[in-house]
């Protein structure tokens, strides 16, 4: 019995050893199902990743496509806009070394883009001024430019660029400095075929210089008629008469003054002024000049000093000129300055040998708006306007033109209300040739 | 009597002209006036005078022809020249011919030019 106990018992033992390894056989089994399953799951989800990852790829190369065709798109749009500019441009880098340049600059002096690139523009392109004298490396606005000046315009002062062929046409460009970083790394230039421009001005100077020359016949007869009357040639006048006379004789010598004063302008602007250099005695001439206009100085009161040095050498230079610069700067300082008013007049020496005329009044003074353009022929400042009638707009233009002719410069420092002094340098011996 | 000098004046102005002839008469000179170039040298070849008055620019001949033509007819009279031209290089073209004066008659008082005359006279 007991052994067939033991006997039920060992298959029961074993009965429920089955059973717990069918169990353990179903856990394993469910176990591997659901990492199947996983696995499944995780190779879909790389699917979907690759996907993703494909899509982005293909959405980034369109847009850089996109962008590179927008940026190739603007380049020749830029490039086509530098190209269509009717003006020259040429684009150098710090050395002077031409970069680019424009199709005009191309038409106007003959070089193609692959023969200068590369070269100095300063050099291939020699710059000639009015009188055909070559303008020096360092003159050239490009170097002073590239040296570190701001902004260079030579828009009042043009000059000549040199064709491949050697042929010369005028020009006014504009020099601006191309600053990265903030540092100077080339220079742009822009400048402009004159050619018509100079003709109709020279035109219109030739104009004004032949009609002043046919006004003068009239004005001789109207002076010298009335001159003959006022001197009783033909019979003595009541003194009503003669005031009248007086009138008349006035007015016509105004006239021929301004037509004088055109004639100045016209002979400066064609180049016709002959000069005549000799030893000139500045502190002479202007002491000259100051007994001419005696008469308007004690009408008006004027407090008249004069300030000249002993040591003042002669200056190499046109006395006839000299004298119309220092005309010009003394009767306006008379002229726009109240009565009872001061001019000083100071002519001294600087360090570097230049003469300095330093001419200060207590007037009417510039205001700030127009002192840049108080040097532009027939302007007048609008605080003087109504307060003289006489002013042409011509003397300061004409001042400056010869003291720039004489290789000096004229300059002024001016507030309204309380006066103006202005200076011209001129240096002893320099003088530069007249157009 | 001393006779009086004789001057001729060539200027195509004609009102210019004739105030000169009027200013200079009256001083005592005997005066003939020519309205152009030609008519002067036609005169200065006739006759003889002290002292010529020559404008520059006048139709049919003008001064610098005249002034030419004198030198070309070995005729010496001085010259004093009254124009309006001012440019320098007229001035110089004149006194190459050995012009005494050059006036700009707009810029002259006419008494000025009288008596200038009338000094280059004594």
């Amino acid at each position: 019995m007991k052994l067939n106990n033991k006997i039920i018992l060992s298959q029961d033992k074993i009965a429920l050893r089955l059973e717990i390894l069918a169990k353990e056989k179903e856990s394993a089994r469910r176990k591997l199902v659901v990492t199947a399953r996983e696995k499944e799951s995780t190779r879909r989800k790389l699917v979907v990743t690759a996907q993703e990852l494909k899509r982005l790829y293909e959405t980034l190369e369109k847009k850089v496509l996109q962008r590179t065709k927008d940026l190739e798109h603007i380049r020749s749009r830029y490039e086509a806009i530098l190209a269509s500019i009717g003006n020259g441009l040429v684009v150098v880098d710090k050395e002077g070394k031409i970069i680019y340049i424009n199709k005009s600059f191309e038409e106007m002096l003959g070089w193609k883009t692959q023969e200068i690139v590369g070269k100095s523009m300063v050099e291939v392109v020699p710059r000639e001024d009015l009188n055909g004298i070559g303008v020096s490396f360092e003159e050239r606005i490009l170097t002073q430019v590239l040296a570190g000046q701001k902004f260079v315009a030579d828009l009042t002062n043009p000059f000549y660029y040199i064709r491949k062929d050697k042929s010369r046409f005028p020009v006014n460009s504009i020099v601006s400095p191309m600053v990265l970083n903030k540092k100077i790394v080339g220079a742009v230039e822009v400048f402009r075929d004159i050619t018509k421009e100079t003709e109709i001005d020279k035109a219109k100077t030739e104009f004004v210089s032949l009609a002043s020359h046919q006004l003068r016949t009239p004005l001789s007869t109207v002076s010298w008629y009335s001159e003959m009357l006022l001197t009783g040639d033909v019979g003595e006048v009541t003194s009503d008469q003669k005031k009248y006379l007086e009138e008349i004789y006035t007015g016509n010598q105004r006239m021929v003054d301004l037509v004088n004063t055109l004639l100045d302008v016209s002979r400066i602007e064609m180049g016709t002024l002959v000069v005549e250099s000799k030893p000139t005695n500045i502190a002479k001439l202007a002491q000259g000049v100051i007994d001419e206009q005696r008469l308007q100085i004690i009408e008006k009161r004027i407090k008249l000093s004069t300030s000249f040095e002993n040591s003042i050498p002669s200056i190499q230079a046109d006395p006839k000129l000299l004298r119309m610069v220092i005309q010009n700067l003394l009767s306006n300082a008379i002229k726009y300055t109240p009565e009872k008013g001061k001019v000083k007049i100071f002519i001294s020496l600087d360090k570097n040998k230049n003469i300095i005329l330093k001419m200060s009044d207590t007037g009417y003074g510039i205001p700030k708006n127009q002192q840049d353009k108080i040097f532009t022929k027939l302007f007048r400042a609008d605080n003087v306007i109504g307060k003289d009638t006489e002013g042409t707009g011509l003397g300061l233009y004409i001042a400056k033109s010869i003291v720039e002719q004489l290789g000096g410069s004229l300059w002024f420092e001016s507030d309204e209300k309380k006066g103006t002094t202005f200076y011209a340098v001129l240096p002893l011996g320099k003088k530069k040739n007249l157009q | 009597m001393e006779t009086p000098k004789k001057i001729i004046i060539i200027e195509d102005e004609k009102t210019l002209a004739r105030a000169l002839e009027f200013k200079l008469k009256r001083l005592g000179f005997e005066v003939k006036v020519a309205f152009n170039g030609a008519d002067g040298m036609t005169l200065l070849e006739k006759e003889s005078f002290d002292i010529i008055l020559l404008d520059l620019i006048m139709p049919t001949m003008d001064g610098f022809t005249v002034l030419a033509n004198l030198r070309g007819k070995r005729i010496k009279t001085p010259v004093v020249v009254l124009t309006n031209l001012s440019q320098e290089n007229d001035i110089e073209r004149t006194k190459k011919f050995g012009v005494r004066e050059f006036f700009i008659k707009s810029n002259t008082p006419i008494a000025t030019i009288a008596g200038r005359v009338a000094e280059l006279l004594e």
